[in-house]
């Protein structure tokens, strides 16, 4: 959704601090459009620190060899990062950010949130794109929970009699089921069922305590 | 008719995109097959490319002793005295009652006809009917052909007086359950190697002739090696 460039009476300087190239000259073209109101600057740690309203800066990843997440903050500090998990967000609004900015953000979004940001405002805009894909992969879940209960029966090996048996369906209703989901996932054999049902994580353990699939889980993938 | 046991058994298991129902199906070719040749006794039919036999068999004609009361007494001596395992001969046991079956449809089997059934020029069905009198399907082929749709020109007579159906029929069970360890397998294999099934199953077939064993025995090592 687009949301309106928030009125602003000045313009706001922001410095991208040690970042790659691309980053920097893909951020700056992203904002070209919005240059009246939002500028971009690189900035080095070892050089000096430019004049600027903010400074974006990608979060301190937990891997060893990662440069240090900055331990002062001269102006309004923003994390900028690629990794929006809850986790991430929380470590970086604890040490004092004064906001949290996804790098998957559309142009617009990223401008009006630093606008807010230079206001004043602490902003969190953890936002991926990939909610909305998961919900929409998972809308398009094409079987039943039963049928992909069966479905996960059938990759297992196991008999009709026996799905019935363990799902308290009827024979038919069994058949019914697996006949749906063959038409549902586009497969005319067994073989191609079980191989759907493994690239789709539906091939279930020997175990009977862990037969059942959970289908939000698998839909995701 | 009653479905032999083994045919009940495999019609559980055996599921198709073509068929909805293959006992609603089979019921339809007996009552084509009774009305037509009211002598009938039993029929099998055959889905040829998954080679697999359902057969119906008409207890009371071919003096299949399911339920009378010689053999029910029999039943219940054997178990009160020190004979033979009961289970051995019981007379509900799905194997002996399918053998006294056939043996007994010897008897009662006088004439046979068998109709296969031609899609696109190629035969996928077998429909074999099988009839207690010698001259049960005399002039009465032409009909029978129309009503099941079957091939006229590759209809046979006589050519099973020994009702080898039968045993196919017995064998069903077993072989769908050999069918799906294979399928099983040849979705593992196809999964991990990235490769389609058909490639799956033909590298499977290869292991399988390569090692010397069957190809049930190779999706067996193959489904602990890949699950």
């Amino acid at each position: 959704m687009q949301r309106p460039i928030a009125p602003v009476t000045r313009h706001v300087k922001v410095a991208i601090m040690e970042e790659s190239e691309l980053v920097v000259h893909g951020l700056r073209a992203m904002l070209e459009p919005h240059s009246a109101l939002i500028t971009v600057v690189a900035h080095r740690a070892d050089g000096p620190a430019p004049l600027c309203d903010l400074t974006l800066y990608e979060p301190h990843r937990r891997t060893a060899g990662v440069r240090p997440a900055p331990q002062r903050f001269p102006t309004r500090m923003v994390a900028f990062g690629w990794d929006c998990s809850p986790e991430a967000v929380s470590t970086e609004m604890s040490r004092g950010a004064a906001g949290f900015v996804s790098k998957w953000l559309p142009a617009r979004r990223l401008v009006w949130n630093l606008l807010q940001v230079a206001d004043g405002r602490v902003v969190v805009d953890a936002w991926t794109g990939q909610a909305e894909a998961e919900k929409a992969a998972a809308e398009k879940w094409p079987l039943t929970q039963r049928e992909t209960e069966v479905l996960s029966m059938i990759a297992a090996g196991k008999a009709n009699r026996d799905i019935a048996e363990e799902t308290n369906l009827s024979i038919n209703s069994v058949k019914s089921y697996i006949r749906g989901a063959y038409s549902k996932i586009e497969v005319t054999s067994r073989s191609q069922a079980v191989l759907w049902a493994i690239q789709h994580g539906l091939l279930m353990s020997h175990e009977p305590e862990q037969t059942r699939p959970r289908v939000s889980a698998h839909a995701a993938r | 008719m009653e479905l032999l046991p083994q045919s009940r058994e495999a019609l559980d298991e055996y599921v198709t995109a073509s068929i909805d129902d293959m006992e609603g199906l089979l019921r339809v070719i007996e009552g084509w097959a009774v009305r037509s040749v009211p002598d009938c006794v039993a029929l099998s039919v055959t889905l040829l490319d998954e080679d697999l036999t359902f057969t119906l068999v008409d207890r009371d004609a071919t003096s299949v002793p399911a339920h009378d009361d010689d053999d029910a007494a029999r039943h219940e001596t054997r178990e009160a005295g020190p004979g033979p395992p009961p289970g051995e001969a019981h007379p509900l046991d799905e194997l002996d009652w399918a053998d006294t079956a056939r043996e007994r449809a010897f008897g009662s089997i006088a004439s046979t006809v068998s109709l296969p059934v031609v899609e696109h020029g190629r035969a996928v069905l077998n429909i074999d009917l099988y009839a207690s009198t010698t001259y049960a399907f005399r002039d009465r082929i032409d009909g029978l052909v129309e009503a099941l749709g079957a091939w006229q020109a590759g209809a046979v007579t006589n050519a099973d007086l020994g009702f080898e159906t039968l045993r196919r029929a017995q064998h069903a069970p077993a072989r769908l359950r050999e069918q799906r360890l294979i399928d099983v397998a040849v979705g593992l294999v196809a999964a991990r190697m990235a490769v389609t099934t058909d490639m799956a199953a033909l590298m499977l077939s290869e292991a399988a002739e390569r090692a010397g064993v069957s190809e049930s025995d190779a999706a067996c090592v193959a489904r602990v090696l890949l699950a």
